[in-house]
Order: structure tokens, then sequence, then C-alpha cells
């Protein structure tokens, strides 16, 4: 326990200790702030070009109330510097639902019906974001209409598009699909080259042999993953923290007069806060997702290295580990976009996916919580099975140096392994 | 005390060492020799519980050698095997914690070690930055720096300067003197025959020669003697009991096959004029070496 200890922590110092540790933190550091603060940064340039002037409304009113239309005019536009909400009124007997949403002229259309002290009011909208502000209005406008008497809370419906494609939630998946997945593989593939180039370092310079002399082969593997594992959450914890950073940068732009910002969306944190409000159990989640899928990588990585015998070996090595990758990566981040939910929720269920695909699907409400853990035992199964089967292997393979072709290296060190495990 | 019982050795078919038993006392030094692949490499691992004999076993005090004391044990491997991006006080540290040694300890033995090695101004050079000499001595100093009971010498002169060799065999002579028991492996046959008592020859796994050196000499009946003088080499030639004789520029090199040719040869040099020398010497383990596994080749 001593030694493995000491392993860890002289593998971790090796990592963290090292001036190229803090440079690498210093650019990730200055990356996370552009990045999150993009939006903020993209209207400093002037962005907003497609930004909507005015919003036309039609409204049916059979309450028998004459000033009804004006009325909700004067409040919709409360406040603001110009006139955005134009309302027109129309006869009730004219409603036409389906020539309304193929007109191109009206945005939405309201049809008030029933009495003023118990109205049904429905929304046909083309903007269906804009719906809860829009009632709040019409039922502040309404209660004073009913002042004196007992207040009825009118009823409101309202009709979507036959065609309607919630646009949040394609961008709720794209904005965690790349939030989630790219520090995901930036932390993946730096681990996995970390425990890759120290395995082969010490292999290539045969002071394996003086290593494994001292210290049995199981505990050099597994120092070798834990170190690389709570270099992973270390690293993880700092991009957290360069994100708080981010994100109070973000509030220094909202406050600045001279940009005016809205509150809340001034940075992708700001506005994936107000998308994803259950984000504590999903962080939790991520966390072990990738705990537990950059330790599944960990493991191959080290496998790979032990079969190879230099440097150039393991390039060729990593390959297949890259393309696993490389892999759940795309799944991720194109699978959102595709639309494909199906897809995404049976490759979150493969172990060697499932780090990438998971936390992205769960975001995006592709995944239940009950069916994340589910792909989140399943993966910790097969990540058991994987070190009970590697590591007879890695104890062969670290001390092999035979340079046979890759697949057939592969089968010796199999063979050897579980020929030596039998005996 | 090592004990090797029986170690026999498969990688697949293929018997790397076969049927090998020698012991081991304290403040031995015993040699593995033998040509490449002969199972030298493969014994040191068996030794250090690299690998598991196929058959037999190795006894380490009685206990099979494992982790719980290799502590006690130094190995030096034959190639070189030192982490060339760290320096030489980080390597020291890396590898003496990794035998439980405290860091205090291993720094107080290094400033020793490296004075001695006259190399106490490569305390902060990087391994690499070093020549192949000092690297050895670097590794040398890696294998001893925990101060063994065991010591598993893999090739250690080599691409060592007959100085350095010197101061080597000096250190490995001390470590005898504490009772430190020694294995090694070495070309450079010589070096066995100066200071190693006891010795294994291996050949494709086999052992071809095994006992103490002057035992294994004496054993070996062929004798080599050495005339200054005026003699007929093509007399010589004809001798029975003679195979070869070389002419040397200051003497004349009779190889012969036992004591009964030595008598017939002594016979014919006392009816020659201006003798001046007339030495029997024992035949040299490089021939002695070269003999066996000659036989043992045209055996295969």
């Amino acid at each position: 326990m001593k030694k493995f200890k000491f392993l860890v922590k002289y593998g971790l110092l090796k990592r963290v200790g090292r001036k190229a540790f803090f440079i690498t933190n210093i650019v990730i550091a200055i990356l996370s702030i552009l990045i999150i603060n993009l939006p903020s940064i993209i209207r400093l340039f002037g962005g907003n070009d497609d930004q909507m002037t005015d919003l036309t409304i039609e409204v049916a009113n059979d309450l028998g109330l004459a000033t009804l239309v004006d009325d909700l005019e004067l409040k919709f536009n409360e406040g603001l510097p110009a006139k955005f909400f134009l309302l027109t009124e129309i006869q009730p007997s004219s409603v036409n639902v389906a020539a309304f949403w193929e007109n191109t002229d009206v945005d939405v259309l309201f049809t008030f019906t029933g009495t003023i002290d118990d109205p049904i009011i429905t929304i046909y909208s083309k903007y269906p974001e804009m719906n809860a502000g829009l009632t709040n209005q019409i039922e502040l406008q309404l209660i004073s209409y009913q002042l004196g008497g007992a207040y009825e809370r009118p009823v409101f419906n309202t009709v979507l598009a036959p065609d309607y494609e919630d646009p949040e939630a394609g961008a709720i998946l794209g904005s965690i699909s790349s939030l989630l997945i790219l520090p995901l593989f930036i932390l993946v593939t730096m681990a996995t080259q970390f425990v890759g180039v120290d395995i082969i370092e010490e292999k290539s310079t045969k002071a394996i042999e003086t290593i494994i002399a001292s210290v049995p082969a199981n505990i050099h593997f597994l120092s070798k993953i834990v170190s690389s594992i709570f270099f992973v959450i270390i690293q993880g914890c700092l991009i957290l923290f360069y994100g708080v950073l981010a994100s109070l940068v973000a509030r220094l732009f909202a406050s600045s007069p001279a940009l005016n910002l809205p509150v809340g969306q001034e940075s992708l944190l700001g506005y994936l806060g107000e998308l994803l409000p259950n984000w504590p159990i999903l962080l939790f989640l991520t966390m072990l997702f990738i705990i537990v899928g950059t330790l599944f990588y960990l493991v191959v990585a080290a496998i790979f290295a032990s079969m190879a015998v230099t440097q150039e070996d393991y390039q060729q090595f990593q390959s297949p580990l890259m393309l696993m990758l490389l892999g759940g990566f795309y799944i991720g981040i194109f699978a959102p976009m595709a639309n494909g939910d199906g897809f995404m929720r049976v490759m979150a269920f493969v172990p060697i996916f499932a780090p990438m695909v998971a936390p992205v699907a769960l975001a995006g409400g592709i995944l239940t919580y009950f069916q994340a853990v589910v792909a989140l035992v399943v993966m910790i199964l097969f990540l058991v099975i994987t070190v009970y089967f590697l590591t007879p292997v890695y104890k062969v393979a670290i001390l092999n140096y035979d340079q046979t072709k890759f697949f057939k290296r592969i089968k010796d060190n199999f063979k050897k392994a579980f020929q030596k495990t039998k005996k | 005390m090592l004990e090797v019982k029986n170690a026999r050795m498969l990688y697949g078919d293929l018997v790397a060492v076969d049927h090998l038993s020698f012991t081991i006392k304290p403040g031995d030094i015993f040699g593995l020799l033998g040509t490449n692949g002969a199972g030298k490499t493969t014994t040191f691992r068996m030794i250090m519980g690299l690998l598991e004999p196929t058959e037999g076993e190795v006894l380490y005090n009685g206990q099979h050698v494992g982790y719980h004391n290799v502590n006690e044990i130094g190995y030096m491997i034959e190639e070189r095997s030192l982490l060339t991006k760290i320096t030489v006080k980080e390597l020291m540290l890396y590898f003496g914690q990794l035998k439980d040694m405290e860091p205090k300890v291993i720094l107080e033995r290094l400033d020793y070690w490296l004075d001695r090695f006259s190399i106490a101004d490569y305390k902060n050079k990087k391994i690499k930055e070093l020549s192949k000499g000092n690297q050895q001595k670097i590794q040398f100093i890696s294998a001893i720096i925990n101060n063994p009971k065991l010591l598993v010498l893999d090739e250690p002169f080599s691409g060592l300067d007959p100085i350095n060799t010197e101061l080597f065999v000096e250190v490995i002579r001390d470590f005898q003197k504490q009772g430190a028991m020694v294995v090694f492996s070495s070309h450079q046959l010589d070096h066995v025959e100066s200071f190693c008592e006891e010795l294994i020859v291996l050949e494709k796994g086999k052992v071809i020669i095994e006992g103490r050196i002057d035992q294994v000499k004496k054993d070996f009946k062929k004798q080599n003697i050495k005339i200054k003088g005026d003699v007929d080499v093509q007399v010589l030639k004809t001798i029975p009991g003679v195979f070869q004789v070389v002419e040397n520029v200051d003497q004349i090199i009779v190889k012969i096959e036992n004591d009964d040719a030595a008598s017939r040869v002594f016979d014919y040099v006392k009816t020659c004029k201006n003798i001046t020398k007339y030495d029997v010497e024992q035949a040299s383990l490089s021939e002695i070496f070269i003999a066996k596994v000659g036989q043992a080749h045209e055996k295969v």
C-alpha cells in the first residue's frame, strides 16, 4: 500500500508539478472565459441583425368590450421605447385559423370568448416562447376590468402551429453537446495520453524492469490509472473553476452600461441555467459518467501502452482507443443535431460511448434519471470486468519486448496472460 | 541463502532454462555465463520473481522471492534501464522509495556513492546528459542504494573502461565482505575468472559447466605449455596429445589434451637448446568456455 501511495503521488506530481501544466491551464482558463462569453463578445461587434422590430397581433373580441384591443395594445407596449406590439381587431366570425398559419403578415391571433367575468382566451402563436409574457399582460388587463367583483382567473388555451418545432430543444442539446462533450473529450484525451506516455517512457527506457522488480505489475498498473484519474478530477475541477470565473466575467459584461444586456442572456452559463433548472443532479451524474468513463479509457490506454515497445509503436497502438473516443464524441455532437433521439438512447447504454453520449442524452431529456443510472451501472460493471480481464494481460505485456505485428502481439499477450493464470 | 531448485522455464515450446539448480551462500560471488540467448536473463528474472518458473522454485532465505523480500535485493539489468528525462537525484529518489527507503537516507547514500564513483557533480544533471559510462555507474548505484543482501547483476561491466571496471569490482568485493550474495553475468571472462569463486555456464538453457572455478579448470584436462627456446614446431605437432601449436612473437604455446602429453612434450623440450621458459598452465576460462560451448553447439 505504501508503494502504491508513493507511485500515485509520484505520478500525480509528475503531471501537475510541471511548467507545462501551468501553461496549459492558463490557456484553458483564457479560452473558457472567451468561449463562455462568446454571445456577449459577438454583441460587442454588433450582432442581433435578425432581431424582430414588431409583432402583429389580431384580436377576435367576443366579450362585448369595445376598448379591449386598445387597452391591450397600451398594456403590451407599456415601458417600451417604441411601439412593438401592433394589435388589430377582427370579427370573431372572420377567424380562419388555417389561413392564419399561412399568413406571414400576422404573428399572433387571440380569440376572446365567454364573458368579462369568465373569459376564455385562445392564443394562436407563431412565437410560443412569447406566450407567457403575453398571457401575463392579458391577465393583468382583465383583473383591472374585474375590480370590485370577485376575481375569476381567465382560461388560456394555447395552440401551436401544426409544423411547429421547438427551437429551444435543439438549442439545449446543441449547447449541452458542445459544453459537455468538448471538455470531456479533451480531458479523456489528455489523461489517456498521459498514462500512455508515462508507461511507454518507463518501458522504452527499460526502467520498467527495475520498477517491476520492486513493485507488483498490478500495483504499477493501478497506480498509473489512479494518478491519472486524480489528475482528471483536479483538471476537471479547475475547468469548473474557470467556468465560474467566466460567469463572473459575464456578470461584469452584463453590468456594463455600455452593453445594456439583459441579465441571464449574457453568457452560455446563464442561458443554460435558465434552460436546465435541474443542473445540480445533472452535473453530479455527468461527473460520475466522466470519472467512470475516463477510468475505462485509462485502463484501455494503459494496456495498449504496455504492449507497445517504443513511442512510435504506441502511436499505432492508441489508434483503436482514439477511434472509440472519436466515435463517442461524434455521436454526442451530431446525434442531437440529426434528431437521433432513439440512436442516442441506445448508444447511452453502450459502455464505450456512454461517457460522452449519456450526459448529453440526460441533459436533453432523451434519458430519464432511472435510465441514466442504469447506463452508469452498466458502465461500472463493464469497467470492473475490463480491469479484471486486462490486469493479467498488463502483467505479461509490460515486460514483453516482442515487436511482432499489432494483432499478433495483442493475441500473444492475451494467450500468455491466460496461460499463466491457468497455471 | 539463494537456492535455485530444478528451475525450468518454458516460453510456449521453447525451453529457455532447463532444470537449473544452484545455491549461493552469503559472501559468495557466483557467475552465470553463456552465449546470447543461453537463458541468463530468464534466470535473473526468475531470481527476481519477475518470472515464475514453469517447474521448480527459487528460494531466498527459505522463502519464495516476492515483493515481501524484494527490498533486500539489488538488481541491475543488462541494458540501460534509466528514466533519461529526470535528474540523477530524482531517479534515485524514485527507485529508492520503491524499495521503501526514506528520502533522507537515499540522499545520504547517493552522496556517498556519487563521491566514490567520482561523479558527485552530476547529482542534478539529467540522465540523458551523462555519458554511457556514467549512466552505467548510475544504474549500478540504483542497484546498490538499498544496501542489498543479494545483488543480481546482469552484465555489470558492459561498456566500462578498465579503470571503472576495477572500481565496480572493488565495490562488489566490499559487498561480498559485508556478507552479501552476488550473482552476475558477464561476457568478459577475465573478470569472472579474477573474482568469482563459482559459476555455471548455460547454453540454450542447459547447464554445460558448473562448479568452483579451480575445479572446473582442473576437470578440464587440456592445458597450455608456454615455451621460449630453440624448439622445432613441426616436431611438437607430431607428439601424441598435442592438438595445436601457436607461434607467438616471443614464445610458442603448445595446447595439449592431458597430463601424459605434458610429460611427452617435456621429454622433447629437454633435448632442445637455449630453453629460457617452460610453463604448464591450466586452460583459461575463456578457452574452457569456447571449447564447451562449441561442443554443445556440435551436439545440437
